[in-house]
């Protein structure tokens, strides 16, 4: 009789052993195939007139504004016109503007397209950062020298560069009195994503190419999808807005809408070299009751490095 | 008849002798490691030069305008001193078109080494703006490359004609060129007429157009906001400074050939002297330009000119800026004003000074400017703070020279170096000759 | 008796750790994925649709970074006894929930699920879940509200424009005390309407806001929101107004002008006339020159 106790234990062990095995397989094998289900990809979504429809998931994303057939890069939006207002009072030399941009631009050479830089008239009025990207002027010098059309001010305000026109020559660069523009002395040694897709002048940089001139291109391909310049987004300390002149509004990064007339009034806005006459379309609020000392800034300037080297 | 004969022997194109060949294959050689350093330049990037963003335009820009302001010299020479009835420098004429045509061909050249994307070169063409004057100089040059090879051309005709005679026994496939290229020139009425109507227009069309090109050369500059190039004196003064430029090259060479085709029964010390008066009226008026461009500034003293300013005259710059003046400008002006000044071997050395001043007075006008943008230069390498042309640049530079200068030297192989046919009017002998029917 | 217990014990553990080895990846590997943080909000559109906004973002080495890609089951969990958290797959007839689809963030690590309208109840509670993602955790956020209805139009009131607005329960109870905000559509945000950022609705949930001068739109049109933001009980609601009291804009663009700055198509008058004349005067100058050589070619007599 003992010897059947412990038969029967064993055998309850055994099973127990057996059934605790089953159990684990069973549950990861059911998991795994679980796993399978969703993977079709497709997403529900509710169509304008009320019909349930699939999607496939990789379609769906925020398009707050879908181009017109017709838009053409040269061309523009109709109706608008893009400008920048930038806080003196609030940059900190943070860099998280430029940072973003070399990112998103694949700008892997020596010299950003947005720079902040180190600023004092003279030794008697107070020092201050101030960011300088292209200013998109509405009487631009640079685009009155090219002598191919490479460059050009559409009807929205925006200058852009056509990297498949430019011939070299620099022009554009000499007539720039806000020495906004780089070249590609060499060939870009860009990562693979800025290879993908069409080139368009709407993202500068994508790819960037050998032997022709590039500047920031106040983001178009952001604004097509209803989104702010990637230097607006970045800024920590809410430095940029950006929106449409005409709608006298501007956004900055956290979201806050300003009535533009009444913050360049108010803040006393001016623009860079007003005096040439090229009407810029970045206003700057002068740098009064900062916050933060200039002095934190001098941390992270860097006088001969404005493009960090990755580490590959 | 025998002086008209002494003076085809003379005159006529000789072959190279060793001196001659040692020349050629010395500039084919710089001439083929500039081809290999261009070669560099195309494949990896004009990152093989010196220049960067802020230097964005060095030595390739200063030899072109140096190119474009030698190139004045055809109609200086050619035309106004033609036309002012000037007679002594008829012998002079055709080694002025040959500068001419040579340093406007190359000037072309030099820009399209310049340029980012040469393989782009029709999208001038194809898409040109002619708000740009960058285009307006394309036309120009063009208009004056046709102007200077018609002018150098047409005198060429009756010298031809003479040529395809003289070379008939002795070189007869090479006299079968001349004569080809003399366009069946016989001298009569008819011709005669056709040759110096054309050849007075050529010479009153070509000084505006002479004008316009180093103008609108100027405004390549003049029409940026830059300190040093935002002057309204700049047209002016790049054509006042051409002129000097060009009138010392062909000093230099009224020297070189003289001595090494024995020409001097025709480039005489009366040449020298009277080209050496002119250039010390050219140096002159062309200093009187620097005064205004640079003592005006100073006075005014902007923080950007100041900056600059300070850069030429004192600072990185200053050796450069007064040996370019002072050696290049205020030394020949000191030595022309005496008679022994103007004799051929001191004037063919202040020529030479006065040349090397001109190529390095274009490079104080390129550079220094665009190393003192308007904003401060921050967030790139030192380095890019100065500008030092690289190897790969200086060869491909010294390269344009040499084939400037083998350019001129071939043709001067092959065309009489002065004029035979005018020459011979000059000196009455083709009242005797009249009666030859060639 | 021991020995062949240990013997066959022994086997099957062998297979069993095999077995782990194998798949218990999946288990422990749980402790590599990515912990995401969400945010859901409820909006509802006011006579569009309701939808369920959700931004994903995870800690990466530069600070937080979207959650790209990151695919989330959408379900509504139905008003029942039984509070479910814990409800496992096995039980998967459960009529406390059902799915009702699934979204996938974008390369900003935002999704917008719209709720099929035959979801959408006077009382609703919806969870968004990570399940079997191989590069985040599991993970879950919940979110419940009530129907709320928000209706709002311009009027003019002594020649001067106001917005008013009414919020009201599903049973047109006036919800009172709630915070609306008032803005104009801008192009990237919403531009405040009147003197203060947001306003209290009374005891008849209602609010009546002045609209200041000068606000500038295509043609005049103006478009209105006002918004209930993230409230508690009712979550997001939105009411737009369409309307054309604004002023029209003065479009300052010189593109179709004739400028040094424009395109060779439309080359200033003078540069076009004065050039081309010059050139063409010396041009053709230049081409009598060369037909001269051909005379002085022709005519050797």
């Amino acid at each position: 009789m003992e010897e059947d106790k412990k038969k029967s234990r064993r055998k309850f062990f055994e099973l127990g052993i057996k059934f605790g095995l089953l159990a684990t397989v069973g549950t990861v094998a059911v998991a795994k195939a679980m796993d399978n289900e969703d993977s079709s990809g497709m997403v529900e979504l509710m169509s304008t007139d009320g019909n349930i429809i699939q999607v496939p998931a990789s379609e769906v994303h925020d398009v707050a504004h879908k181009q017109p057939e017709d838009y053409d890069p040269r061309v523009g939006i109709p109706d608008k016109k893009f400008v920048m207002v930038v806080d003196l009072a609030k940059c900190t030399n943070a860099l998280k503007c430029q940072e973003s941009c070399n990112k998103n631009h694949y700008i892997t050479g020596k010299n950003a397209w947005l720079k902040v830089y180190k600023m004092q008239e003279s030794e008697k009025t107070a020092p201050y950062w101030m960011p300088t990207l292209c200013q998109h002027c509405d009487k631009p010098p640079c685009v009155k020298v090219c002598p191919v059309d490479a460059t050009f001010k559409r009807q929205d305000g925006i200058v852009l560069i056509d990297n498949e026109r430019c011939i070299g020559c620099r022009f554009c660069m000499a007539a720039c009195p806000y020495s906004t523009r780089v070249f590609n002395w060499n060939e870009p040694d860009q990562p693979a994503a800025a290879h993908e897709g069409e080139y368009t002048p709407d993202y500068a940089g994508k790819p960037s190419v050998k032997g022709t001139v590039d500047k920031c291109d106040f983001c178009p391909h952001m604004i097509q999808m209803g989104e702010l310049p990637h230097c607006v987004s970045a800024c920590p300390n809410d430095v940029y807005s950006f929106g449409d002149m005409y709608e006298d509004a501007v956004t900055n990064g956290s979201g806050q809408t300003f009535k533009l007339s009444k913050l360049l009034e108010e803040r006393a806005g001016h623009r860079l070299l007003e005096g040439l006459g090229t009407e810029p379309s970045v206003f700057y609020l002068p740098p009064v009751d900062r916050n933060v000392d200039f002095e934190e800034g001098l941390e992270n300037y860097t006088e001969f490095q404005s493009v960090k080297k990755t580490e590959e | 008849m025998k002086q008209y004969d002494k003076l085809i022997q003379d005159l006529a194109p000789k072959k190279f002798g060793l001196r001659g060949t040692i020349w050629v294959i010395f500039l084919v050689v710089i001439i083929m490691f500039s081809l290999y350093a261009y070669y560099q330049q195309f494949d990896k990037g004009l990152g093989i030069t010196g220049m960067r963003d802020y230097a964005l335009w060095g030595v390739y820009i200063s030899n072109f305008v140096f190119f474009v302001a030698i190139s004045l010299v055809g109609s200086l020479v050619t035309a106004v001193l033609r036309l002012s009835g000037a007679n002594w420098a008829t012998p002079l004429t055709r080694i002025s078109e040959v500068i001419a045509v040579a340093a406007i061909m190359m000037g072309g050249l030099t820009i399209i080494i310049d340029m980012g994307r040469p393989d782009r070169i029709l999208n001038i063409f194809l898409h040109g703006r002619l708000q740009s004057p960058i285009i307006w100089d394309v036309l120009v040059i063009t208009t004056y490359l046709f102007i200077s090879v018609l002018l150098l051309y047409y005198p060429l005709l009756p010298d031809f004609a003479i040529l395809k005679k003289h070379f008939k026994e002795t070189q007869p496939k090479l006299g079968k060129y001349y004569s080809k290229m003399s366009l069946n020139w016989t001298g009569n009425a008819k011709q005669e007429k056709i040759y110096n109507k054309s050849i007075h227009t050529l010479s009153v069309m070509i000084i505006p157009v002479a004008f316009a090109i180093h103008t609108v050369t100027a405004w390549l500059f003049a029409t940026t906001y830059r300190a040093g190039w935002d002057s309204t004196n700049f047209g002016p003064y790049f054509i006042a400074g051409a002129f000097v430029a060009g009138s010392g090259a062909v000093v230099m060479l009224m020297f070189i050939l003289r001595k090494t085709y024995h020409l001097e029964e025709y480039i005489t010390d009366m040449h020298f002297d009277k080209m050496g008066k002119l250039l010390v009226l050219l140096c002159l008026v062309y200093l009187y330009f620097n005064i205004n461009e640079f003592l005006i500034p100073a006075y005014k003293s902007t923080n950007e000119e100041a900056a600059h300013l300070h850069g030429l005259f004192f600072g990185e710059f200053s050796l450069m800026f007064w040996l370019a003046i002072i050696g290049g400008l205020v030394v020949p002006v000191i030595v022309l004003i005496f008679r022994k000044g103007r004799k051929p071997v001191p004037l063919f050395i202040i020529a030479i000074l006065v040349v090397v001043g001109a190529w390095w007075k274009r490079y104080i006008i390129v550079t220094p400017t665009l190393l003192h943008p308007l904003l401060p230069i921050q967030g790139v390498p030192e380095s890019w703070h100065s500008y030092f042309p690289t190897g790969l640049e200086w060869t491909i530079t010294a390269g344009t020279l040499a084939a400037s200068l083998l350019i001129m030297t071939i043709l001067f192989r092959y065309l009489p170096i002065i004029p035979i046919h005018e020459t011979a009017e000059e000196k009455g002998f083709l009242k005797t000759e009249k009666t030859e029917t060639l | 008796m021991i020995k062949s217990v240990i013997f066959r014990s022994k086997s099957v553990l062998l297979i069993f750790m095999g077995v782990l080895a194998l798949f218990g990846n999946e288990a422990y590997g749980q402790k590599d994925k990515i912990g995401a943080r969400l945010t859901l909000e409820h909006v509802k559109v006011m006579n569009e649709n309701s939808s369920l906004k959700i931004k994903a973002i995870f800690k990466g080495e530069e600070g937080y970074e979207p959650a790209k890609n990151l695919n989330f089951t959408i379900y509504k969990i139905n008003e029942s006894e039984v509070d479910s958290e814990e409800i496992s797959e096995e039980d998967s007839e459960a009529v406390l929930e059902e799915k009702i689809g699934d979204v996938t963030t974008n390369m900003e690590g935002k999704a917008t699920f719209v709720i099929p309208s035959q979801f959408v109840t006077s009382l609703a509670t919806y969870s968004i879940r990570i399940e079997n993602s191989d590069t985040y955790q599991d993970d879950e956020e919940e979110i419940t509200v009530m129907d709320a209805i928000l209706e709002a139009s311009v009027e003019e009131i002594d020649s001067v424009y106001h917005i008013k607005a009414q919020l009201v329960s599903i049973d047109n109870e006036p919800l009172a005390e709630q915070t609306l905000r008032v803005g104009l559509k801008r192009l990237f945000g919403s531009l405040s309407i009147g003197e203060d950022d947001s306003y209290e609705t009374d005891e008849n949930g209602a609010i009546l806001v002045p609209v200041q001068d000068g606000l500038t739109g295509v043609d005049g049109k103006l478009n209105f929101q006002v918004t209930l933001k993230e409230s508690d009980d009712y979550g997001s609601i939105i009411a737009y107004i369409k309307s054309d009291i604004g002023v029209p804009i003065k479009n300052e663009s010189t593109f179709y002008q004739r400028t040094l700055w424009s395109p060779p198509s439309k080359t200033p008058i003078f540069l076009l006339i004065v050039p081309n004349i010059i050139l063409i005067g010396i041009w053709g100058v230049l081409v009598l020159l060369v037909i001269n050589l051909f005379k002085i070619y022709k005519s050797k007599n």
